[in-house]
């Protein structure tokens, strides 16, 4: 007797969105990266195969913070100081497929660097590598809202995804990934109704829902994963369901939020049966974002080579599981 | 030595006050009430006068700038002082719209008969003399009278109206009026008065809001109503909402603080439309009230603690009639002061009594009651069953906490719409100058903006918009430039005001249609919408659902009925029969809690938005806007 699958329709399907142009498309990459594009819940045997994997970024800084882990700096080593060393170390030995270029710099708190010092900053990363680029803002509203337009323009044709867009500052990004061909990054606080609010904000300034990628908030493994996890199936569910304003591709910024966790930063000294942050730390990014993966996750942003080495792994092992049936 | 005296002009009224007592508790006190949104915290700005003799202390922050105004609640009586009252700062009584003046197309009040028969009735009596041989007690005299005439068997006699009995029985040679009240399951003697008239009994309605006290003053034997008059619940001086209150209840002296600031309020509002109507006090011999269970609570001297506290008992919710002299309201001492009975600690006789105006326990038809009130209530239901749920909603739409918000008033914009050129045209209450913006005039003023976009749907105003301008506090949008108001300052609406509003609108709104799902009712399948609440003579319906206030039905199932609490206290004073069905009606109507219910915030964050996050909820609405989401 066999045991027969149960194969789930659905009236949506998630937006597809391309990152980064080549030549052909205006842009300089050696390729493309395409996300989104499902017409199913991610890796289940029997249900339409997605025609899209997820994929890995790797988050490069123009500027570490003060607490930067130990464990990253003695990973990284010497080239988190040159934000374009760092970017092609990241593709070339760690095989990223985009990388995630945060430009803390410019943050009046940190080194208040000016837009063009910025611009400067983001022409050496694309020279640097071959692959699409995602771009992140500081964080303060008035001082992204200066860079931003700079930024887009200096970026023009690339076809890059920029961030992120929440719905107290949205309208100047929006406005420049318009102009220049850009797609944007929409951040909610872990909340669906929120997300839903920004993205019908974001496309009543005339930009189109297929060039939206969502970031539905900050978790990590032991700090709110489960909350993200649910949030990020909901909106998901509810794209495939036939909403529009919910139908993207999703991000999650995984590195970031798990070296905050003090599970895996703590130095083994100080927390003897913890055992090596070495290979904790990276656990604790992996396997946050392998999480991620199953809630529909389309792009993890990481650090640490293993972290993104694992979840490599597991996302070709669960695409093949899925094929197989 | 007597204390010191405070004159007001151009009233020409003097009271003694105490030293240190601030003006504007001086001026409540000689039934002046001056317009303080805050309650007198020195916030709003509003209780403006000018020190015409005499000197007071005045706090700091209670000048003008530039000025000759103080702020009559930062300044304290040191001696014998005449201050004269801005024209700004006066609440006419006779000028507040009440919910007894109701017009156009959707005021009409709904048609429920109520029969006449009113809680407290006159009995005329023509006593036979006593003699050797009819040597009955002047008590037994009076009872054997009333049950031959009144068939009433169950009378009950208070010993201080007993007392007067002898004189008045035998001044008036035996020909008497019984004053009998019907309440607490029997007939209460309330006054006995010389002469033979069933006319000259008067009563009071009255809406003991969070936010607002509005009065009724009504003739028991026609049923007409005399005039209203409404203020604002000094309550709020110690926090906008029932639970800030509740907790300064707690601290000591502060449920007697808060106990004669409503019933001060009240007070004054009786007095001033008895004085108004050539009434006197001593003729007003009954009284039913209306308020959420907290107003009952601190109306009462009750403490309300446990309302605050799982599992939120309250001490009472259906209180038995008292008389005014225990109760401290200045009406007939004798006079009987009840309360519409409520259902629970968040759902109170308000609701009691819009349920009874609306008159929807009696119908088949399943609907739906909306009180957009600072606790906004929802009751969905018919004459087989109520349901009800409450929750915290803030007093935005009766004006609380809006720059330029009032309530609705003579002057009060209640009605903008968009001109021709961009900018904003309005039509106020009474048709003069305006003096701030009403409830019905900030869902006008919200839909016509969203209309125009100068508003976008989360509720940010656009920079560039013809009405909008950067003001001290963000963007605001000018409704009325200062030359054209009556205040001489600009009435505005500022982001802060639209968030507020925002907040106020999707509690009303996720409150009601939580309750459809967890009833498993569809919005469309309920036949007709009451909406209560003190916004105006009109409420623009259709505008009402485009900002999301209001689930998106059919126009012509929604029915406004205005004030609901004070019109269903009213049916009650009028009728003993509507009396006895109040009761039923918090009976059987039940409770849903929706504080431990998920489901809650769910629907809350998606309704700030406009009109909603999940325009399928809302396809007309959205329509309109050109959005299909």
């Amino acid at each position: 007797m066999t045991v027969e699958l149960v194969r789930e329709t659905w009236p949506g399907k998630i937006f597809a969105v391309t990152i980064g142009a080549t030549a052909s498309e205006g842009g300089t990459r050696a390729r493309t990266v395409t996300v989104g594009g499902h017409a199913a819940l991610p890796f289940l045997p029997g249900d339409a195969l997605s025609p899209n994997r997820p994929v890995v970024a790797m988050e490069v800084m123009d500027a570490l913070p003060q607490d930067w882990p130990e464990a990253l700096k003695a990973q990284l080593g010497d080239v988190c100081s040159s934000p374009a060393d760092w970017a092609r170390k990241c593709v070339e030995a760690y095989g990223a497929e985009l990388i995630c270029l945060r430009l803390n710099s410019p943050h009046p708190d940190w080194m208040d660097a000016s837009p063009d010092a910025a611009v400067a900053t983001v022409r050496s990363v694309l020279e640097a590598v071959p692959v699409p680029l995602i771009i992140l803002g500081c964080g303060h509203a008035d001082k992204d809202n200066e860079v931003w337009p700079r930024v887009t323009e200096a970026t023009k044709g690339e076809r890059c995804l920029i961030g992120v867009a929440t719905p107290e500052n949205y309208k100047t990004l929006v406005v420049s990934c318009l102009a220049d061909g850009h797609s944007v990054l929409a951040e909610s606080p872990i909340d669906v109704n929120i997300q839903k609010q920004l993205n019908i904000l974001i496309t009543e300034m005339g930009i189109s829902p297929g060039r939206i990628v969502l970031h539905p908030g900050n978790a990590s493994l032991g700090y709110g994963l489960e909350y993200e996890y649910s949030i990020m199936e909901r909106i998901r569910i509810a794209g495939l369901q036939g909403d529009k304003m919910l139908a993207q591709p999703m991000l999650t910024l995984s590195a970031e939020e798990s070296w905050k966790a003090k599970e895996a930063k703590l130095p083994e000294a100080a927390q003897p049966a913890w055992g090596s942050e070495s290979r904790r730390g990276p656990a604790w990014e992996a396997i946050t974002a392998t999480s991620f993966l199953h809630a529909g996750a389309d792009i993890l942003v990481l650090m640490h080579p293993e972290a993104a080495a694992a979840a490599r792994r597991a996302i070709a092992d669960l695409s093949a599981a899925a094929a197989t049936a | 030595m007597p204390g010191p005296t405070v004159k007001f002009q151009p009233d020409a009224r003097t009271v003694a006050a105490e030293a240190g007592q601030t003006l504007l508790d001086a001026a409540f006190a000689a039934g002046i009430p001056l317009n303080s949104v805050c309650g007198g915290r020195g916030i709003c700005g509003r209780c403006l006068v000018r020190i015409v003799a005499g000197e007071a202390e005045v706090d700091e922050g209670g000048r003008v700038p530039g000025g000759q105004e103080i702020l009559a609640c930062l300044s304290r009586v040191t001696g014998d002082v005449t201050v004269d009252v801005s024209e700004l700062s006066r609440i006419e009584g006779e000028q507040i719209l009440t919910g007894a003046e109701r017009n156009g197309p959707f005021m009409p009040i709904p048609a429920v008969p109520v029969p006449s028969d009113p809680l407290v009735f006159a009995l005329p009596l023509q006593l036979p003399q006593p003699t050797i041989h009819d040597c009955l007690s002047d008590l037994n005299r009076l009872t054997r009278e009333l049950r031959r005439v009144g068939g009433i068997q169950d009378l009950v006699v208070p010993l201080d109206v007993l007392r007067t009995a002898p004189q008045v029985l035998r001044d008036a040679n035996w020909e008497i009026t019984a004053v009998l009240a019907r309440t607490n399951g029997a007939h209460e003697l309330v006054a006995l008065r010389p002469g033979a008239a069933a006319s000259g009994l008067y009563g009071v309605a009255v809406d003991v809001g969070t936010t607002t006290i509005v009065v009724h003053l009504v003739d028991l034997a026609s049923g007409a109503t005399l005039g209203a008059a409404a203020g604002l619940n000094r309550q709020a001086a110690y926090g906008d909402d029932v639970i800030s209150r509740i907790i300064h209840a707690g601290e000591p002296g502060g449920l007697e603080g808060l106990r004669n600031a409503a019933l001060g309020v009240t007070n004054v509002l009786i007095g001033g439309l008895a004085q108004a109507h050539g009434v006197a006090r001593d003729d007003i011999v009954g009284a039913v009230l209306a308020g959420n269970t907290t107003m009952l609570h601190l109306f009462l001297g009750l403490p309300p603690a446990e309302i605050r506290r799982e599992p939120y008992i309250p001490v009472i919710s259906m209180p038995p009639a008292y008389r005014a002299g225990e109760v401290g309201l200045r009406v007939n001492h004798h006079a009987t002061v009840a309360w519409m009975p409520g259902v629970s600690s968040y759902v109170g006789g308000d609701i009691t009594a819009d349920v009874l105006a609306a008159g929807m326990d009696g119908t088949e038809e399943l609907s739906m009651l909306i009180d957009v009130g600072t606790n906004g209530e929802t009751v969905i239901g018919n004459r087989d069953f109520l349901v009800c749920c409450a929750c915290s909603a803030g007093p935005a739409f009766e004006g609380g906490g809006i720059t330029s918000g009032m309530r609705a008033a003579l002057g009060a914009v209640q009605r903008v719409k968009l001109a021709p050129d961009g900018g904003l045209s309005w039509s106020t209450i009474g048709g003069g100058r305006p003096r701030g913006i009403c409830g019905s005039g900030m869902v006008d003023l919200l839909a016509e903006l969203l209309l125009a976009g100068y508003l976008d749907r989360a509720g940010r105003l656009r920079p560039d918009a013809p009405v909008v301008r950067e003001g001290p506090d963000g963007l605001e949008a000018v409704v009325v430039p200062a030359g054209e108001s009556a205040t001489g300052r600009d009435i505005v609406l500022t982001s802060a005001d639209i968030e507020n509003l925002l907040r106020t609108k999707a509690a009303v709104y996720a409150g009601g249609a939580l309750l459809t799902r967890r009833l498993g009712i569809d919005i469309r399948d309920i036949q007709r919408i009451y909406v209560a609440g003190g916004f105006g003579t009109y409420l623009d319906i259709q505008k009402a659902i485009l900002i999301g206030l209001l689930p998106d039905v059919p126009v012509e199932r929604v029915t406004f009925i205005g004030n609901g609490s004070v019109t269903g206290a009213k049916m009650a004073l009028l009728s003993h029969e509507t009396w006895r069905r109040a009761a039923e009606v918090a009976q059987k109507m039940t409770y849903r809690e929706l504080s431990t219910d998920m489901g809650f915030m769910e629907e809350y964050v998606s309704a700030t938005f406009l009109p909603h996050t999940d325009c399928a909820r809302f396809p007309r609405a959205c329509a309109q806007l050109g959005r299909q989401d």
